[in-house]
C-alpha cells in the first residue's frame, strides 16, 4: 500500500464542521451526511470537510485531541514509555496533517502542533526501528507490537518483509550447504 | 445599466454558466482578475481568461469567443467605449464591466440590458453622469407629426406651421445643450475606484474574502496611486477602507500573537518611506531612483549627488552601509531608518516622503511592500522580447505576472523586482540625459519632448506603463530643475511625450499627462488628440483603453503637433 492509499482511508474519519450554507441530506454509498444548516455543527467525513473548506463554506472544529496541552502530554508519555502508547485516533498522523494544511486558520497554535506531531512521529519511528533491530538480531519468529497505526506499519512493511525474505533465503542456503558438508 | 447588488445581479447570474473574462494589461486589472478567479474557484465556475491589450484585440477576441459564451466579464477595459457599437453582440450576450477608466460611456451606462456596470456607491460619481432626460429624448411624437403632415392636406399644414416651428426651435436648442453637456462630461479622462477594490468588495459581500484577496485589492489600489492615476486624497480614502477590512479580517488574532500560523499571509499597515524597492535594493540606489528623492536632490547633477551624500551624512549612515543590500544593513540602522529619514527630510525640502502603505509577509521571508509588488508585476507585464517571439511573449508575460501575484513569496515576484530595477535605472539615466541636453521644449500650451530611436533602452518606451511612469518622473524632475519663476509656470503645463512604438511600421506612441499642479489627475488629452487627428486627418489609432495614449504614423507627427498646439491654446 502506498502512503496515499492510507491517507485515502484516513479521509473517511469524521470531523465536526460548522457550515455557512444550507443543504439537505447528501446520500453517499458509505452513508448519509447532513443536513447542513448555517451555524449548526455537523459531522462529515474528512474529505468532504476539506472540499467544503476549500470553497470557504465552513469552519472546521479541530478534534478534541488536536490541542497543544494534550499533544504535549502525549509526547511526554511517548518518551517515558518503553512501548508504543495508544493513539487518540487510528489515523492520528494523517488526520492531523490534512487538517493542519487545509484548515490552518481554524486551528489555534497550528505551527506548534505541527512540530509536536512531527516529534511524536519521529519518536515512534525511532522506537519502531530499534525494535525491529532487536527482532532481527534475536532471529525471533514473531513479535508483538501494540498500538501501531496503519501509516507506521505501512512505512516499515515493504522494507521489513523484503529483508526478512532475503534473510530467510540466505539462511536456507546456508543450512543447505552445511547439510551437504556434513553428509560428505 | 448600473448594478446595485453585485452578488445577485452579477455573481449569482454567472455562477452556473461559462464565463469569458477579458483582462486589460495593467496591474490593477490583474489583481481584480486574481480575486475573481479565487471566487470562481470557490463555486466551481467555468471560465476562460483572455488578456486584451487594446480595442482591436478586444474585438478580435470577442469575435473568436462569441459563439461559446453568453456572459463576458471585462476587467479594466470597455467601460469608456461604446461596446454595443464596436462589438455588435447578439442579444443574448451580456457584458459585466468592471472598469476604472472614466468617463463611462453614456450608452453603456444607460443601456437597459446586455451591459451591466459594476460601480462603487459613490455620490460624486453618479452625480457626474448627466441626467437621462437631458441627453435622450423620444422623437416619436415629432416624427409622427411630420408624417401626418405629408398625408394631410396642404391647407391644414399652414395651421400647424407655427407650432412645428416652435417645436423645431426648441429641439435645436435642446440639441445644442445636449452637445454641451456631453462635451463637458467627456472633456477629461480620469480614473475611478480601482477594479480590484470593486471585486474585493464583491468577495466581502459574499463573505468569501480572506487575506490573500485583501492583498490583491491593496496592490490594485497601490498601482493606481503609484502610476499617478489617482490623487493622494482618493488614495487615502481607499487606504482607510482597506485598513478597515484588514482589521476586520485579523481581529481574532490580535489578543494572542502565536495563534496564527507562520505560513499564512500577514498584512500590516504602516507609514512607509516612499522609496522604490528599497527593501530589495541598497538604500543609496533606491534614493537615486525614487521619484520624490531623485527630483528633490536633482541627482542628475554633480551638486545633486553631493547633496544626497550630505543627506546621508546628516542621518549618520555610513556609505558602506547604504551601498550594500538593504537586507545586509546593520539591524540597528534599519530599525531607525524611518525616523532618521523623516527628521532629515525636512531640512532638505523633501515633502511627503512618508505615505500610508501596506506590506505583506509570509513565512520567514522578507516583507514585501505593496508598491514594490506593483513595480515588480508592472515590469513583468512589459518584459521585452526579441522580435520573433513577440506574440508568444505577450501571453507569457500575462501568465508570468499572474503567477507572480499568486503568492507573496512567489519566485516570479523576485524576477520581477530585478526587472523593475533595470527599468528604474533606464528611467533615471534617460531623465538625466533629457534634462542635461535640454530636450524638453515648451510649446506654449504644453511641454513636449521626444524619445529618439537609437537612444539607449528606447525599446522600453513603446510600452504604456513604462512610458507613463517615465513621463511623470520626467515632468517632476524637469519642473524641479527650473528656477523659481519658470517653475511656477511649468507647474501648470501638461507634458506630451513621443516615443518610437513600432520601428518597422514607422509608428510613434504619444502620451499626454496632466500638469504637476493638478491634484485631480484629470487628463484632457483624450479629446485634444481626437480633435487634432480629425483636423489634420492624421493616421492615428486610438486603440488604447486609456484615451491619452495614442499611436500615429511618423510622417503625420509634425502636422499633428501643430494642430494640437492650436487646439490647446
Amino acid at each position: 500500500m502506498e502512503p496515499g492509499d492510507v491517507e485515502f482511508i484516513a479521509e473517511k474519519e469524521l470531523v465536526k464542521i460548522v457550515p455557512n450554507f444550507a443543504l439537505g441530506k447528501i446520500y453517499f454509498i458509505s452513508g448519509d451526511v447532513g443536513p447542513f444548516s448555517p451555524g449548526l455543527p455537523v459531522d462529515v467525513p474528512l474529505w468532504l470537510a476539506i472540499a467544503i473548506k476549500q470553497r470557504q463554506k465552513c469552519r472546521v472544529h479541530p478534534p478534541e485531541w488536536l490541542d497543544v496541552d494534550k499533544i504535549e502530554t502525549m509526547k511526554d508519555d511517548e518518551i517515558a514509555s518503553e512501548f508504543f502508547t495508544e493513539l487518540p485516533n487510528p489515523h492520528f498522523c494523517e488526520v492531523a496533517q490534512l487538517l493542519l494544511t487545509h484548515a490552518t486558520d481554524n486551528i489555534p497554535n497550528a505551527d506548534l502542533l505541527r512540530t509536536l506531531i512531527k516529534d511524536i512521529w519521529d519518536i515512534r519511528a525511532a522506537k519502531l526501528r530499534s525494535n525491529i533491530d532487536k527482532f532481527v538480531k534475536l532471529q525471533a519468529g514473531h513479535a508483538r507490537l501494540d498500538n501501531l497505526s496503519q501509516m507506521e506499519i505501512n512505512t516499515i512493511r515493504p522494507f521489513l518483509t523484503a529483508s526478512l525474505d532475503h534473510m530467510y533465503q540466505l539462511r536456507i542456503s546456508q543450512s543447505y550447504t552445511e547439510r551437504n558438508m556434513s553428509t560428505q | 445599466m448600473l448594478i446595485t447588488d453585485p452578488v445577485n445581479d452579477f455573481f449569482n447570474k454567472v455562477k452556473h454558466e461559462r464565463v469569458l473574462v477579458m483582462v486589460a494589461l495593467d496591474v490593477d486589472a490583474l489583481c481584480a482578475c486574481k480575486i475573481l478567479q479565487a471566487l470562481f474557484k470557490c463555486d466551481h465556475v467555468q471560465y476562460t481568461l483572455v488578456p486584451v491589450i487594446n480595442k482591436s484585440q478586444l474585438i478580435k477576441e470577442f469575435e473568436e469567443h462569441k459563439e461559446q459564451y453568453k456572459h463576458i466579464v471585462l476587467l479594466n477595459c470597455g467601460g469608456n467605449i461604446d461596446l454595443l457599437h464596436i462589438l455588435d453582440p447578439s442579444e443574448d450576450i451580456s457584458f459585466y464591466v468592471i472598469d476604472s477608466h472614466r468617463p463611462i460611456d453614456l450608452v453603456n451606462f444607460f443601456c437597459e440590458q446586455q451591459i451591466y456596470m459594476l460601480l462603487k456607491h459613490d455620490e460624486d460619481e453618479i452625480a457626474a453622469i448627466p441626467d437621462y432626460d437631458s441627453i435622450y429624448r423620444d422623437y416619436d411624437s415629432d416624427d409622427e407629426d411630420s408624417e401626418n403632415d405629408e398625408t394631410e392636406q396642404v391647407s391644414k399644414r399652414h395651421r400647424f406651421d407655427e407650432a412645428t416651428l416652435e417645436k423645431r426651435r426648441e429641439r435645436k436648442k435642446w440639441e445644442e445643450k445636449r452637445k454641451e453637456i456631453i462635451f463637458d462630461y467627456e472633456e477629461f479622462s480620469f480614473y475611478g475606484p480601482s477594479a480590484a477594490m470593486l471585486v474585493y468588495e464583491l468577495a466581502w459581500k459574499m463573505s468569501k474574502d480572506n487575506n490573500d484577496q485583501l492583498w490583491w485589492a491593496i496592490t490594485g489600489v497601490a498601482d493606481q496611486f503609484q502610476n499617478k492615476k489617482i490623487g493622494r486624497d482618493k488614495y487615502v480614502s481607499s487606504v482607510l477602507e482597506l485598513q478597515g477590512h484588514m482589521s476586520r479580517l485579523n481581529h481574532r488574532d490580535e489578543d494572542d500573537d502565536n495563534t496564527k500560523s507562520v505560513n499564512s499571509v500577514k498584512i500590516s499597515f504602516e507609514h512607509d518611506l516612499d522609496l522604490a524597492l528599497y527593501r530589495h535594493w541598497s538604500l543609496f540606489e533606491s534614493l537615486c531612483h525614487s521619484l520624490p528623492t531623485a527630483s528633490a536632490f536633482k541627482v542628475w547633477t554633480n551638486m545633486g549627488i553631493k547633496r544626497l551624500h550630505q543627506f546621508l551624512a546628516e542621518m549618520g549612515l555610513p556609505l558602506t552601509q547604504c551601498k550594500q543590500n538593504y537586507s545586509f544593513m546593520e539591524t540597528k540602522m534599519r530599525d531607525n531608518l524611518q525616523s532618521l529619514v523623516e527628521e532629515s527630510a525636512e531640512k532638505f525640502g523633501l515633502r511627503n516622503i512618508k505615505y500610508q502603505s501596506f506590506s505583506a509577509q509570509c513565512g520567514y521571508n522578507h516583507r514585501l511592500c505593496a508598491s514594490d509588488a506593483v513595480y515588480s508585476v508592472g515590469a513583468l507585464l512589459e518584459k521585452l522580447y526579441s522580435k520573433d517571439s513577440q506574440a508568444a511573449g505577450e501571453n507569457s508575460n500575462f501568465v508570468d505576472s499572474l503567477d507572480s501575484l499568486s503568492r507573496v513569496t512567489a519566485p516570479k515576484m523576485q524576477d520581477g523586482l530585478e526587472l523593475a530595477k533595470l527599468q528604474l535605472q533606464a528611467i533615471k539615466s534617460s531623465v538625466s540625459s533629457f534634462i542635461d541636453i535640454g530636450q524638453i521644449l515648451s510649446y506654449g500650451p504644453f511641454l513636449y519632448t521626444a524619445v529618439r530611436e537609437g537612444m539607449p533602452d528606447y525599446k522600453y518606451f513603446g510600452k504604456p506603463i513604462f512610458l507613463n511612469l517615465f513621463s511623470h518622473f520626467l515632468l517632476n524632475s524637469y519642473v524641479r530643475s527650473l528656477n523659481k519663476t519658470k517653475r511656477e509656470r511649468a507647474k501648470n503645463l501638461p507634458l506630451v511625450i513621443c516615443a518610437p512604438f513600432n520601428v518597422d511600421d514607422g509608428t510613434t506612441i504619444i502620451i499626454g499627462i496632466p500638469p504637476l499642479a493638478d491634484e485631480s489627475r484629470k487628463n484632457l488629452f483624450g479629446n485634444a488628440f481626437l480633435h487634432a487627428a480629425e483636423r489634420t486627418k492624421s493616421r492615428t489609432s486610438h486603440e488604447s483603453f486609456d484615451s491619452s495614449i495614442i499611436t500615429l504614423k511618423n510622417e503625420d507627427l509634425s502636422k499633428f503637433l501643430d494642430a494640437l498646439i492650436t487646439i490647446m491654446s
